[in-house]
């Protein structure tokens, strides 16, 4: 009926040429309104321009001007007292507040407001959520996240958090913060990522917050290789395997000082429940495994008592090394209670302060490299109907199926099933290779794990810190420990399963219940120190232990920046605060200084040609640092991964068609000094048996060609410029990134830069009466890249300089501050 | 000529009180019945919309960025591809024209379809 009145109005209309014009241009006005608002989208890719370009709410609504602060007044429902937040003159929040659940809604606040679209990244990135607005080439990714259980393991916690009201309610409290900003994000003052990319405004919730968490646990704790283990273990064999694969190496210098004696009884593990069952077959199909992160992640930590300090106080010192993104990792805040005033940085999205110092005492993390993450080979009944094995009886999983939404185009449906031992991760053709996760941090937390960093909001002393941070479970760390009493401490703290013998190394059969892990460490029975006479603690990812200790554990360790931490503290009995600044930018590598003897050694030098003297002199002269300009550790650093090369071409082979992984840097050194003429060094299909010194010589020859033919084509050899590091935007927008800077550096040196990973907060801290406190990080404060304070520091980070942290104890404290925000009640 | 000028001062005021009080995208209307009004030809028409907007959404986005400490149209003009910020402005000031004019457009042709008025 409409239509057809419709229809012959515009037959009418039409027969009238006059009404042509005003249609056609009527047309193009709705058309053009309409795609410019992105009602409509006529090019994928393109962001619907008028949205992002308007005088109103578009970009240009996201400038800001550092002299155009002014306060602000909030009236909001359920404060317990006034909170006022002063944001200093590097835009670090200071919160004053009477009690810990108005200063962490207030901090909450602080965070959605100046790092909204980091949050919104860092959720959608762990829930496997991103496709929804980056569209299909993250769509793999999102897969993963969903495979490995991170929305399980993000339900588990929630319920784990929930046994704890009270507490509970304080984490209800931040995320109210949070959204006091968020809600009342009109289109204007969404972040500029939001408008670009067209995200939707949305609000936090709890669930987020553990999501957060969970992604931490996945980036430092989700390591695993058990398929890649079990995979060379059946192709190379069981000696040529625990050749190249050792648990350890010969020098271990581990977290916890050799002087400290295990004395406890340690949980009774029957030996026969991992016997030589562990090893199931050789494995067929060759996965797309998800990627591991990384190699260079790691991080530093260490305290010195007062005894070896010049300062007369404990210093403390912490850089942890991570992806260096853009909106910068972390977030400075100071927060003030009527009785405690603490300083440092956190992940926004977690309340508290992860590495920081309060009046009495200065704390932070290092990244502890135990496995924690098994697979299992599923033995199904059905799979069409889910039906498996576990201790002779059938047993039927349960199953989800994941809507993966993606941008401009149709959903991905992707059905987990959910095992005794949790998501079944990788899944072969035919249903006979398909192993399932068993993983610490899908497990229901029987502590509030957020309450952790609130310890720093609390504790006086050792005992309160000890106390309140063993809420937390995973991912384990190194904590370590300084107070104005003089204590210094570390404990490697988190929850750990107790483990037989290689228990967790290997791909385990599925079908029997005893190889999961029975029982965990006692907190007390975990590795810790306190005071030890060395007269400082330290950390930087090696292994928690000597052999001493009682139980078992597997992982991925460090062994060459423990060992220059330990060497520069032990020089002197007068370590200054230059010292520990020097020591954080050390770019020295023990790793490079032991091989490179090793190497010229392996050479038979008197056969050299003149260049290739030449190369073996300036090795000779090198001082082992990875500086900016140095040439000859990039030589090195090509040379070694030549060598590398060379030698694996046995387990390259493998990898055509097995997931496998490399032996260790470490192990390769250890065996080019002691083991010359190993079988590995044999090139597969030469008539001659080649040995260390033939592949060391060969390497040596074809990096000089390389470098020199480099060098023709005009590169810059420099360490700095062949090696430059790389701060990328989290969405990868190359304006909003600083890309190619020139640095020194390495990851076996302390001042660990690699790439796209560095030390992302440099942290020192001098406990004295009036506490003397330094940091920086490479970017700013703010998220949103049009402000004054995104990247900041970035220049005094690259510099080797610090920011003084100024002790902060009245909002009168703070010098020349930028705005100041009141939150009263209603 | 003259309700031409007026026809671009009403628009002028209108999109800027437009911008301070309603969505932006609230400004075709506005100039469609600006249009309606002053019944131009169709070249003033278009025009007046194009100019009236363009100006005012030119000058905003201009005057807005000059008191900003990181410039937003260097900064998006490397996003589209390495153009420069001038471009960025150019395009801004483009696409509030074009929507202006082409609404203006429509409001004139459209009255003067209806009701055969003589264009003035």
């Amino acid at each position: 009926m409409f239509l057809g009145v419709l229809s012959s109005l515009i037959d009418k209309t039409l027969k009238d040429m006059r009404h042509v014009g005003w249609i056609i241009s009527g047309t193009l006005t709705i058309f053009l309104t309409l795609i410019l608002n992105g009602n409509i989208s006529m090019f994928s890719g393109i962001p619907p321009l008028g949205k992002l370009l308007n005088p109103q709410s578009g970009v240009w609504a996201n400038g800001e001007s550092s002299n155009n602060y002014v306060d602000e007044n909030i009236s909001l429902d359920g404060l317990d007292g006034e909170i006022q937040i002063v944001y200093n003159k590097r835009k670090v929040p200071h919160i004053f507040a009477n009690t810990m659940s108005d200063a962490l809604l207030a901090q909450g606040y602080v965070e959605a407001r100046d790092r909204q679209f980091q949050l919104e990244f860092i959720y959608r990135f762990a829930s496997g959520q991103l496709s929804e607005v980056l569209g299909e080439r993250t769509i793999e990714l999102d897969k993963q996240q969903r495979r490995k259980g991170l929305p399980l393991a993000t339900k588990n916690t929630i319920r784990g958090w929930q046994q704890f009201p009270e507490k509970f309610r304080l984490i209800e409290n931040y995320v109210k913060g949070m959204n006091l900003w968020l809600d009342n994000v009109a289109d204007k003052k969404l972040p500029v990522e939001f408008k670009l990319i067209g995200i939707p405004a949305s609000n936090w919730s709890v669930e987020k917050c553990a999501y957060v968490q969970k992604w931490m646990s996945d980036v430092l704790c989700g390591r695993s290789s058990d398929i890649e283990m079990t995979n060379l273990f059946n192709a190379l064999g069981e000696d040529q395997f625990h050749f190249l694969y050792p648990d350890k190496a010969m020098i271990v210098d581990p977290v916890i000082p050799e002087e400290v004696d295990y004395v406890f009884d340690s949980i009774y593990l029957d030996p026969d429940n991992h016997d030589g069952n562990v090893l199931i077959g050789a494995l067929k199909d060759k996965y797309q495994l998800h990627p591991q992160g990384p190699k260079n992640l790691g991080s530093n930590n260490w305290a010195i008592s007062k005894e070896k300090s010049s300062t007369g106080a404990p210093i403390f010192c912490n850089d942890p090394h991570l992806q260096l993104t853009l909106p910068s990792v972390w977030y400075e805040i100071g927060i003030h209670l009527p009785d405690m005033d603490s300083y440092g940085v956190t992940i926004p999205g977690m309340p508290g302060i992860m590495m920081g110092f309060n009046n009495h005492i200065a704390w932070g993390e290092t990244n502890v490299g135990q496995d924690v993450k098994d697979f299992k080979k599923m033995k199904w009944v059905d799979k069409s109907n889910y039906t498996y094995l576990l201790d002779g009886k059938e047993v039927t999983a349960d199953y989800s199926v994941e809507e993966i939404k993606v941008k401009g185009q149709e959903s991905i449906y992707d059905t987990i099933i959910h095992t005794y031992w949790g998501p079944v991760t990788y899944e072969s053709s035919q249903g006979d290779n398909d192993y399932a996760m068993r993983w610490l941090a899908h497990d229901i937390p029987d502590k509030p794990e957020f309450m952790t960093f609130l310890a720093g909001l609390e504790a006086k002393n050792y005992n309160d810190y000890l106390e309140i941070t063993s809420n937390f479970i995973t991912p384990a760390q190194n904590f370590a420990f300084a107070s104005k009493d003089g204590d210094i401490a570390l404990r490697v703290n988190g929850t750990f399963p107790a483990k037989n013998w290689q228990e967790g190394r290997f791909v385990e059969d599925g079908s029997r219940s005893i190889y999961n892990w029975e029982s965990y460490i006692p907190r007390e029975q975990n590795p810790q120190v306190l005071n030890p006479s060395r007269g400082f603690i330290s950390s930087a990812n090696q292994r928690s232990t000597d052999d001493g200790y009682p139980y078992y554990y597997n992982g991925k360790f460090e062994y060459d920046r423990n060992r220059s931490i330990n060497q520069y503290l032990s020089t002197s009995d007068e370590l200054t605060i230059e010292d520990m600044k020097r020591f954080q930018l050390s770019n020295r590598s023990v790793f490079a200084e032991d091989i490179v003897p090793v190497l010229i050694g392996l050479l038979v030098v008197d056969k050299l040609s003149t260049t290739e003297s030449k190369y073996v002199e300036e090795l000779q002269a090198w001082d082992f640092h990875f500086d900016k300009e140095s040439e000859i550790a990039t030589f090195f650093d090509l040379w070694f991964e030549e060598i590398k090369d060379q030698t694996f071409d046995e387990i390259d082979q493998l990898s055509d068609s097995l997931n496998i992984a490399y032996p260790a840097n470490w192990r390769i050194a250890e065996i080019l000094q002691d083991y010359p003429d190993a079988d590995i060094f044999d090139i597969k299909g030469t008539p001659d048996k080649e040995q260390a010194f033939d592949i060391v010589r060969t390497s040596f020859k074809s990096t000089i060609s390389l470098l020199d033919s480099l060098r023709e084509s005009g590169d810059d050899l420099s360490w700095g410029a062949y090696s430059p590091l790389n701060i990328r935007h989290l969405a990868r927008l190359a304006p909003f990134s600083e890309e190619n800077i020139e640095v020194g550096g390495h990851p076996d040196a302390l001042n660990a830069i690699g790439n796209t990973h560095g030390p992302s907060w440099r942290m020192i801290v001098s406990l004295e009466e009036s506490t003397k406190a330094y940091g920086v990080f490479p970017g700013g404060q703010s998220g949103s890249p049009f402000s004054p304070f995104y990247k900041t520091s970035l220049e005094k980070w690259i510099k080797g300089e610090y920011h003084e942290l100024p002790e902060v104890r009245v909002p009168e404290d703070i010098n020349e501050p930028l705005f100041t925000v009141n939150l009263k009640n209603q | 000529m003259k309700s031409f000028l007026i026809s671009i001062i009403i628009i002028f005021v209108v999109t800027y009180i437009i911008f301070l009080a309603l969505p932006w995208w609230t400004i075709p209307i506005a100039t469609f019945i600006v249009g309606i009004i002053f019944r131009l030809k169709s070249i003033p028409s278009f025009l007046s919309g194009f100019l009236g907007v363009g100006i005012v959404w030119l000058v905003l986005i201009v005057s807005k960025d000059a008191g900003n400490d990181v410039n937003i149209a260097s900064a998006m003009g490397e996003l589209f591809g390495g153009r420069s910020g001038y471009m960025v402005y150019i395009l801004s000031g483009l696409i509030g024209g074009l929507m202006g004019g082409l609404a203006s457009l429509t409001g004139s042709k459209m009255v003067l379809a209806f009701y055969n008025t003589s264009e003035k």
